[in-house]
């Protein structure tokens, strides 16, 4: 990838550690210049990001963010050992599906891929003028 | 996240402070659910002091929403213009028993039309 490296960071995969990965998102955002409501919608999506690793992977590995300004755009990596699921089962509620509906919703592109070592890659974007 | 129980012209107000993410939602959903198993009609959140809310918040609202009594609503006050726009996105703006209000006056406004 033509571009800079802003941050790898790991963080572990406890919900406590939202707040964290949070935190790194502003920074990212200010090395960036994205306006406030940029900022904030990128927050979200990768809080949603890892959430979902935390919550339904079942990986009890890091999870690793990287971020990168490219020509075209901001590029958010999030990493993680585990599979991608959009709930477990018997959860019961049926308005838990929300964070990746979020997720595409505020960022200008979402992928989601399987490494081939079984792992899951969502690279969140956001395309810069 | 601080969610503080109180009481505003004979309603039930919640008080929500900081962040509301996956971690705390447990947390937001405690301090409503039981104002709505207790039989509350309506209930006011001020949110004039959250900074930050994604789809763990989201889904705690969706579900204190189902279990209202039908002409029963949620009234959100005072949410950030970031903190709205979750709100939108999610699709609780277009949910009959959620209001949207800039601050409290416009509740008492509602209440007396």
């Amino acid at each position: 990838m033509r571009g800079r490296c802003l941050t790898v960071t790991k963080i572990s995969p406890e919900l406590d550690r939202l707040a964290d990965a949070r935190r790194l998102v502003e920074e990212i955002s200010r090395e960036a210049r994205l306006d406030e409501e940029r900022a904030y919608n990128l927050k979200v999506a990768v809080s949603e990001a890892c959430a979902n690793a935390i919550e339904h992977s079942g990986s009890q590995d890091e999870i690793s963010i990287c971020a990168w300004l490219l020509d075209d755009r901001l590029l958010i990596e999030i990493k993680h050992p585990g599979e991608f699921r959009l709930a477990r089962a018997g959860t019961g509620n049926s308005h838990r599906g929300l964070g990746l509906p979020l997720m595409v919703a505020l960022m200008d592109e979402v992928t989601i891929n399987r490494t081939p070592e079984g792992g899951t890659t969502v690279s969140l974007s956001l395309f810069l003028p | 996240m601080e969610a503080l129980r109180s009481e505003w012209e004979g309603m039930p107000l919640v008080v929500v402070h900081g962040e509301i993410d996956h971690a705390n939602m447990a947390d937001f959903a405690r301090a409503l659910e039981p104002l709505v198993e207790d039989g509350a009609q309506r209930l006011i959140v001020d949110l004039r002091d959250v900074t930050y809310i994604d789809s763990g918040g989201l889904s705690v609202i969706y579900s204190v929403l189902r279990r209202l009594p039908e002409d029963g609503w949620l009234g959100a006050v005072g949410a950030r213009s970031d903190v709205r726009r979750i709100l939108e996105i999610g699709g609780l703006t277009g949910h009959a028993a959620f209001r949207l209000f800039p601050s409290l006056d416009e509740v008492r406004g509602a209440l007396a039309s």
